[in-house]
């Protein structure tokens, strides 16, 4: 009875609303005010593909995908988080996100992305079940918002984070494949993500030691 | 055995450089360090050579054939030749600009780490692992580009890492997508990301799944790997970077992110996917090569000039692998050795240039002959072998890519390639002869107190032996090297061309 | 003989319930924030003394301002006729009904608005420019998550939407209904005029935007204006409730099930009656500017609703 909720209809239907979750997730980060609130909404959007993960596993009958949920889960969630918290104290910026164009019309725009994303899916020719073109117009989307965020933002931070969303649209590409990568490359693919984001905010630090702002349109000197 | 003394000489050269209290000694131990890293690299590359099939270490995690011997041979060297610069080089820049030795043990710290990520990329059995040691190569190289902490280079590291790790993403999708392709195949889930399984089981992959991957894949590696119009990070890093980190970049760096994007092509090239790959890679290399000519005719800042040169360079080796006939692609692996040195060669002199007059600024720079004869001349004639004009490599090299590419009918991309390489040339022998040969600008006050002579010694070692390599390779290759290219022109066409 | 039996219940039921679910909100407010809260019956003791009160129309105004009342007021209306409200079937159905339902509102609001203009007050006017403001913001969502439903149904018929809709019982609650369902309820709640996009229980002149286009207003004008947006509130909480399982088919031969219908629907509408309100208890206005940036996030929702159900359709997820 308690296994009822788990037959393959009813995980094609818990994905697709995890699915939906993400992407608004996604489109809320986009729309966000404030930094912390995109890092809390960064680490439930993690949360929710380690649970994706964790249903393919199940659907999969792998034990694989277990490991690559927890993983993200304690990374994504926990560490990467706990670690862009930090820095933000620590670089004491303006909590505010700064944008060239401005939230709604990003969202809009984000909105628009996420068509696009979901078109073009059906063009790279990952065959066919239903699940796996979700999941692969999920990846697409948080890809291209991500690198939006990344080209709208002013604030060097906020790039990070943007940078971290494309990341999390291409692990959902991974959870579309189902994984099963040798564990060492997932470990390495993994230790590099955290020194990534370990030396990205050292870069941080040293941008407001420097130019003592984090606004990276004072970052226009070199040229030509 | 030797492939563990290759990957633990730059561990222990970072570890013994933080011994010393002052300067003169940490520059003799990177040199000894890298020299004997080059003496492991010539016993791997004749095991390379010695061996009829590609060699296996340490289980299946690192595969060595002649391409990576032939990437081993450009480490090793300018490795080498990047320490000799690097202890005069450094050796002047602490008296100008780092505080203490520690900041000094940490850029060899960091130098040695650099070549080890490199290592890495181009030993590793793995399309997972490759990718990790690309993404290593630009965190690690970051802290490089970055190292004066002044604006100017902060900025540039930025822009370099930022640039370089989104590329890096997209470069994620296409080996996802590779491996799609290998599962989808049928292929054995646990060996899907070794190169060498990917070649045995290319040819029943998913073209249009491979097609949309390479994309993925040309444009993330080829972010990282300067190819207009990703370049953007690419004169920054290279002009904000310390010289023999510079050399670094753009004589081996640039080439390991090539070699990536190579690797792919091949897998590539046994699908159908190579009508794809082939023009995706000649417009790529078109497109580099013009962008590079535009801004090497209008550029001040002589580090910024030989990193368009680098753009330039990239793009030709890319458009050689492009035509895909066996000349062309031999002539463009062997441009990849010629570019690193002839590129280290620039770097150096005109490094020594620039310490000498304390400006990049080319307009400042001038009439340097009366100055530094030796460092001077060696700008000169490494700006003509740049350009590719006869008696050096380069020439020979470029000639083998334009041959290759009319050979191959590729018509329209060999006369642009022609066109653009007599522009550049016209705008580099104008930017170094206005340096060399020109008139001591007497205006400036401060030339006045410009007194003569070389800043110290090794800055000419390094500048001579890469001249004397190129005027050499242009005349005979020895039959090592040759033997490499040989093999790895096979290997890349593998006879399907 | 059946439908027309519809239309009659469905006009006196629009006609007499609107003013008293009104002021059940308003009760319901009072209640959860520790206050009396006025009589279940004030919106009917409201709307007589407008209708017995003088009417004064200002000098200024044309004949914009005199007929405004009566095509809002017939224009809602009609509006509430396209909704099912007690049955799966709506008095007026055809196909194209949820676009003609958004015309309808537009043409009342294009009325009020031009009517607020008229006398020329200053705050009419701040208060129409905001009204178009949000109505452009509001209609293409609302559109939009309609059409995510049409497209579900494969109908723009809101009965043949509510046929297939409780034909397909619980298997319907996939992720593009549910977010389609979340944009429109937000937009309907900026429609109704209610707490996050504007408070119906405020005069503050900097603040107000429905009431504000009504201040010219006097005597049964205004009655009738109340009136009518007080039934544009229902009918928008009979949409929602229309979207929100269960459904019943009705078999208009039984009263029983007539009755247990009847039941349903009030059902519904007194949970979202409490929904909206605990909102308003909850939340505080948002300013202005804001409310556009929740109006887009809305937008997207709707966005991704289309896509997630175009998406689930053409996989072969549920067969319309």
């Amino acid at each position: 009875m308690s296994l009822d909720i788990l037959t393959p209809e009813r995980i094609s239907q818990w994905i697709g609303f995890l699915v939906a979750i993400a992407l608004i997730t996604g489109v809320l980060m986009v729309g966000c005010r404030r930094l912390q609130e995109m890092i809390r909404l960064f680490a439930f959007q993690s949360f929710v593909l380690a649970l994706l993960t964790l249903l393919t596993g199940f659907s999969a009958h792998s034990l694989h995908p277990y490991f690559a949920a927890g993983i993200t889960f304690f990374g994504k969630c926990f560490l990467i988080p706990y670690f862009l918290t930090y820095v933000m104290n620590h670089v004491q910026m303006r909590r505010e996100v700064e944008t060239v164009v401005s939230l709604p019309t990003s969202m809009l725009l984000s909105g628009g992305l996420i068509m696009m994303a979901f078109y073009f899916s059906h063009f790279i020719p990952i065959s066919g079940t239903d699940l796996l073109s979700k999941l692969l117009g999920l990846s697409i989307s948080l890809v291209l918002i991500g690198l939006f965020m990344m080209m709208t933002r002013k604030k060097a931070f906020t790039e990070v984070i943007g940078l971290y969303l494309m990341e999390n649209g291409v692990y959902t590409l991974t959870i579309a494949t189902i994984f099963e990568m040798p564990a060492i490359i997932e470990m390495g693919i993994f230790l590099d993500l955290v020194i990534g984001v370990l030396v990205m905010g050292v870069w941080v630090y040293r941008i407001k030691q420097t130019f003592d702002t984090v606004n990276i349109e004072e970052l226009r000197k070199l040229k030509g | 055995m030797e492939i563990v003394l290759l990957f633990l000489i730059p561990i222990l050269t970072a570890l013994f450089c933080l011994i010393p209290r002052s300067i003169q000694p940490i520059g003799c131990i990177q040199c000894f360090g890298m020299a004997l890293f080059c003496g492991f690299g010539l016993w791997v590359i004749q095991k390379i050579i010695a061996s009829p099939n590609p060699l296996h270490y340490w289980g299946n995690w690192m595969y060595l054939d002649a391409i990576s011997g032939l990437m081993i041979v450009l480490i090793c060297l300018l490795g080498f030749l990047a320490s000799i610069y690097a202890t005069g080089y450094m050796a002047n820049e602490v008296e100008e600009r780092i505080e203490n030795l520690w900041k000094l043990k940490g850029f060899y710290g960091l130098f040695n780490l650099f070549i080890l990520t490199m290592l890495m990329v181009v030993t590793t059995n793995s399309i997972g692992l490759l990718w990790v040691g690309i993404e290593a190569t630009t965190l690690v190289s970051a802290f490089l580009v970055g190292y004066y902490n002044k604006q100017s280079n902060v900025e540039a590291a930025w822009k370099y890492i930022i640039l370089c790790t989104v590329g890096i993403v997209f470069a994620f999708i296409g080996i996802i997508l590779v491996y799609t392709a290998v599962t989808q195949a049928g292929g054995n889930k646990a060996l899907g990301l070794s190169w060498d399984y990917l070649i045995t089981i290319g040819s029943q992959l998913n073209p249009k799944l491979i097609k949309v991957a390479f994309i993925f894949i040309l444009v993330g590696y080829g972010t990282k790997a300067g190819l207009a119009p990703m370049h953007t990070w690419l004169p920054d890093a290279h002009s904000e970077a310390p010289t023999p980190v510079s050399a670094l970049l753009s004589g081996v760096l640039l080439k390991c992110a090539l070699y990536g994007i190579l690797r792919f092509s091949m897998i590539a090239n046994l699908t159908s996917a190579v009508t794809v790959t082939q023009p995706l890679l000649i417009t790529f290399g078109l497109i580099s090569l013009i962008i590079a000519a535009g801004f090497i005719l209008v550029q001040r800042n002589i580090k910024r000039l030989l990193a368009y040169s680098s753009l330039e360079h990239v793009g030709i080796i890319t458009l050689g692998l492009g035509f895909g006939s066996p000349l062309a692609v031999f002539g463009a692996l062997f441009h990849m050795i010629n570019h690193g040195l002839a590129k280290s060669l620039m770097f150096f002199s005109a490094g020594n240039l620039t310490l000498k007059y304390r400006t990049k600024d080319m307009e400042r720079v001038q009439g340097a002959f009366q100055l530094m004869p030796l460092s001077s001349v060696a700008l000169l004639v490494g700006g003509l072998a740049l350009a590719g004009s006869p008696p050096f490599s380069l020439f020979i090299s470029e000639f083998y890519i334009l041959y290759g590419g009319i050979k191959a009918h590729h018509w329209v991309a060999s006369i642009l390639l022609l066109l653009f390489l007599i522009i550049i040339f016209g705008g580099l022998t104008y930017h170094f002869g206005r340096m060399v040969i020109g008139p001591q600008p007497t205006t400036s006050p401060s030339s006045q107190t410009i007194p003569k002579g070389e800043i110290n010694r090794s800055g000419p070692i390094a500048v001579l032996i890469p001249l004397a390599l190129i005027l050499l390779l242009a005349w005979w290759i020895p039959a090592p090297l040759l033997h490499l290219l040989n093999d790895s022109v096979r290997l890349i066409t593998g006879g399907h061309l | 003989m059946e439908s027309s039996v519809i239309v009659l219940l469905q006009v006196g039921f629009m006609l007499l319930l609107s003013p008293f679910i009104n002021t059940l909100m308003k009760k319901m407010k009072a209640i959860l924030q520790g206050r009396q809260g006025p009589p279940l019956m004030q919106g009917y003791y409201d709307l007589l003394k407008y209708f017995r009160k003088e009417t004064v129309v200002s000098e200024q105004a044309s004949w914009i301002f005199s007929i405004t009342p009566l095509v809002v007021f017939s224009s809602t209306l009609v509006a509430a006729l396209i909704i099912p409200t007690f049955f799966h079937v709506a008095a007026i159905n055809f196909l194209g009904g949820i676009i003609l339902l958004l015309y309808l509102l537009g043409l009342g609001r294009f009325f009020m608005v031009s009517a607020a203009m008229e006398p020329g007050g200053g705050f009419c006017g701040m208060a129409s420019s905001r009204e178009m403001m949000l109505s452009t913001l509001i209609e293409p969502v609302m559109l939009l998550s309609l059409f995510v439903f049409a497209t579900m149904a494969q109908s723009s018929n809101l009965t043949s939407i509510m046929n297939w809709l409780s034909g397909q019982g619980l298997a319907l609650i996939t992720p593009g209904y549910i977010v389609a369902f979340l944009a429109l309820m937000i937009v309907c709640i900026a429609e109704m005029g209610r707490v996050p996009f504007d408070n119906p229980e405020t005069h503050y002149e900097l603040t107000m935007i429905h009431e504000g286009m009504l201040l010219e207003y006097s005597g049964k004008p205004l009655g009738l204006m109340f009136w009518s947006s007080w039934m544009k509130q229902l009918l928008l909480l009979s949409l929602l409730a229309s979207f929100i399982p269960p459904w019943k088919i009705v078999d208009f031969t039984s009263l029983q099930s007539i009755l247990m219908a009847i039941l349903l629907y009030l059902l519904k509408l007194l949970f979202l009656c409490l929904f909206v309100v605990l909102i308003e208890t909850t939340i505080a206005k948002v300013r202005l500017f804001r409310v556009k940036d929740l109006l887009g996030a809305s937008f997207v929702l709707a966005i991704i609703a289309l896509i997630l159900s175009v998406h689930q359709a053409t996989a072969g997820g549920i067969k319309p």
